[in-house]
């Protein structure tokens, strides 16, 4: 089973370096400044099957309106990334939902917090995270230091997919 | 109706009863007979094998569109096939042998073939500079020398070929050859996407616009735009536009017998498989057809035929040079005056104007080289009035002795040396007729008999002082006269052969006592002897002084001199008195 999966975020919130070490590359960052995106491959297994996530791995752009939307195409799902320590990224993040949102409708996602290696200079507080749980939304905290929260964040996406292919 | 009461009622049932069994077996006695004949049937399995046997066959052809039927049978039918293959694997082998054998016979010929091309064209190119120049890259790149041929000889190998769902940009399937460098194909897949996507936006906008090539070093990807997939094929070399049609045909096909597929994708492309023979048909290679090799007849015909042109050539090249080697020889030969000189192509025409005695312009003909037969010449005879002709032409007429040397000096014929008197007559005559020559003169000949010459040389004396045995210089004048005189004599006696001594004698007066006398006789005969020997006199004169043999006539002059006595005789012969 393959997904394709986006992977979005505000400018340089850490989004490659976060998944960098999970998932196969093959090419190099600088597409990302050329054309926008990676693609990038993560394999898991899911049940007992095999699931193939494509990423997409989009670049950082502050004004979502400009994030190309043919790449967002086929998406299965897609993964949110933001900055602890910059606030204005979750506001990004809530933006670019938003958008995906409107072009592919209800699909699964997920937002994962990164830098929880140095939370005590975190912007983003607590309440505001809860209040999006309380949305429905699932949220992970990860680090790109210790590579906390990726695997449970790409495992819990994977689920979800399966389960709504099923 | 009413409710029959419970007191008659065993009386009634068993009357019924027995009434209904009898209007029973009254009413249903034929259908029962049926019935007993149907439980007999369905009861007796032997009797429904037999029936269902008969069934069978146009029941399993009426459910062959039945995939439950194919489900339930497969495993039946795949045990049995395993217990026969156990029990009796001949006879699976007896029954396949007829499919196997031209599908083993397909497979090694289409193998047979890719060997024998690439034998084919690395035998073409192994020993030319080209094969060369590949070797030394096989052997720099380390790839194997057959390898690098096809490569160089390659016009273009599909490599690859993507099939790609259009939306998620996830690999539906994906075929490559054996020597194709295949990196993450998802991924690639994913990108190919990607870029098309990012060309599209860019540039595009619409479909016709989209990403239809690119150029990757040595590798073209073509990307053929269907509906709900694409197909990508990684191409080396070139291939042809009509290529393009294979992969639209390809990709229609696909689009046909995937349409729901395609349209409820979801993720799982095991349902795409069956397209893998579609994609593999998309990996069509073409190579340099080697040159027409030439019938060898045509060869060799060819081969003669420049031959001939180049002998031909030559041949014209060379006649052409020995021509005009001949031309400028007639025109630079004395005597010969050339005033027509033309080649008809390979045939000569020569004419002019040749003195007697100039060179036979035939021998120069056939000393060019040229075939005599192909020249044509005339020549009209004329007196060359060129030095060498007048005096030839002198010599030629007037038959000058050897004694004689004829001379042009301007246009008088000069004659010096000695001759006859007789010739020198003729010769005052007839040179003037001689062509070319305007006046003669002879004053430097010499002309007189060996009598004459005898006579004056005989007459000289060569005097001497009292007692001396030196030439006195006044007698010099008469030693030139004596030395001319001999070397006159020597000249004639030379024409006819014949030989001339001439004899010094000595004398003195006589004074004197008769030894010293005669030494003076002898070395005054010696003195001048030995003048005469220094100045030369030529060869066919011997000078020597009075031998005792030759008596002093009695009326000899006895005076402080010299004398001279000739004789002339012929060569070898001993030595006469005067002739």
């Amino acid at each position: 089973m393959h997904k394709k999966i986006c992977m979005l975020g505000g400018f340089a919130v850490g989004k490659t370096s976060l998944v960098r070490r999970f998932v196969t590359n093959l090419f190099s960052e600088e597409y990302h400044t050329s054309i926008g995106v990676t693609v990038e491959k993560k394999i898991l297994s899911v049940a007992g099957e095999n699931v193939t996530l494509m990423l997409w791995d989009l670049y950082g752009d502050d004004e979502f309106q400009r994030i190309r939307e043919s790449y967002l195409r086929g998406s299965s799902g897609y993964i949110l990334v933001v900055d602890g320590t910059r606030k204005e990224t979750l506001a990004t993040a809530l933006g670019l939902q938003r958008t995906v949102e409107g072009l592919l409708g209800p699909i699964p996602f997920a937002l994962i917090v990164n830098k929880s290696d140095v939370r005590d200079v975190w912007e983003i507080d607590d309440a505001a995270l809860s209040e999006l749980r309380q949305q429905g939304w699932t949220i992970f905290f990860g680090s790109a230091k210790t590579g906390e929260g990726v695997e449970s964040l790409f495992s819990t996406l994977a689920h979800r997919l399966l389960k709504q292919a099923t | 109706m009413g409710e029959p009461s419970s007191k008659n009622m065993p009386t009634l049932t068993t009357d019924m009863s027995e009434d209904l069994s009898e209007l029973r077996s009254l009413l249903l006695a034929p259908e029962q007979t049926q019935l007993d004949r149907l439980q007999e049937r369905l009861d007796d399995p032997v009797r429904r094998t037999r029936e269902v046997s008969r069934l069978l066959p146009g029941a399993l052809a009426l459910q062959q569109d039945d995939p439950g039927l194919t489900a339930a049978l497969t495993p039946h039918v795949e045990q049995a096939l395993f217990t026969s293959l156990r029990r009796s694997p001949q006879a699976i082998v007896d029954a396949i042998a007829p499919i196997m054998g031209p599908a083993i016979r397909q497979a090694i010929t289409h193998a047979l073939q890719a060997l024998t091309q690439s034998l084919n064209q690395t035998v073409e190119h192994s020993f030319s500079l080209k094969g060369f120049r590949w070797r030394i890259e096989a052997w720099t790149t380390g790839r194997p020398f057959a390898e690098v041929v096809l490569l160089h000889t390659l016009r273009y190998r599909v490599e690859q070929a993507f099939l790609i769902h259009r939306d998620t940009g996830l690999l539906l399937q994906h075929v490559a050859t054996e020597t194709a460098i295949v990196r993450d194909q998802e991924m690639v897949s994913g990108m190919l996407t990607a870029i098309r996507n990012f060309v599209h936006d860019s540039f595009g906008g619409q479909r016709e616009r989209d990403l239809s090539s690119f150029q990757v070093g040595e590798f073209t990807v073509w990307i053929q735009q269907g509906t709900n997939a694409i197909l990508a094929v990684v191409i080396r070399g070139t291939a042809p536009e009509t290529f393009h049609d294979v992969l639209q045909d390809t990709l229609d096909r696909i689009h046909l017998t995937q349409a729901d597929a395609l349209v409820s994708f979801n993720g799982d492309a095991s349902s795409f498989a069956s397209t893998q023979p579609n994609l593999e048909a998309c990996l069509q290679s073409q190579y340099e057809a080697p040159a027409q090799k030439p019938s060898p007849v045509l060869v060799a015909i060819g081969v003669l035929l420049l031959l001939g042109l180049l002998l031909w050539g030559w041949g014209s090249y060379r006649d052409g040079q020995r021509w005009d080697t001949l031309v400028d020889q007639l025109k630079s030969e004395p005597g010969l005056v050339l005033t027509t000189a033309q080649d008809h192509g390979g045939r000569y025409d020569l004419a002019g104007l040749r003195d007697p005695l100039a060179t036979d312009p035939t021998s120069l003909i056939a000393a060019s080289g040229l075939q005599a037969d192909r020249i044509h010449s005339t020549w009209s005879p004329y007196y060359a009035l060129d030095p060498q002709f007048i005096l030839s032409r002198a010599r030629t007429i007037l038959q000058p002795p050897d004694t004689v040397n004829l001379a042009l000096e301007g246009e008088v014929l000069v004659a010096s040396g000695a001759a006859q008197k007789d010739w020198a007559q003729e010769a005052r005559r007839i040179a003037p007729f001689v062509p070319g020559v305007i006046r003669y003169e002879d004053k430097n000949l010499r002309t007189g008999s060996i009598a004459q010459l005898i006579e004056d040389i005989e007459r000289i004396t060569i005097l001497f002082t009292s007692n001396s045995t030196v030439i006195n210089p006044g007698e010099a004048k008469k030693i030139q006269a004596l030395i001319s005189a001999i070397r006159e004599l020597d000249d004639m006696a030379v024409q006819l052969h014949q030989q001339v001594t001439v004899e010094c004698r000595g004398s003195v007066d006589p004074s004197g006592s008769e030894l010293t006398n005669r030494i003076l006789r002898k070395t005054r005969a010696q003195a001048v002897c030995s003048v005469l020997g220094e100045s030369g006199v030529g060869s066919a004169t011997t000078l020597t002084t009075e031998t005792a043999s030759i008596r002093r006539p009695e009326n000899q002059a006895t005076t402080r001199s010299v004398g001279f006595a000739v004789t002339v005789h012929p060569s070898g012969s001993a030595k006469a008195g005067h002739p």
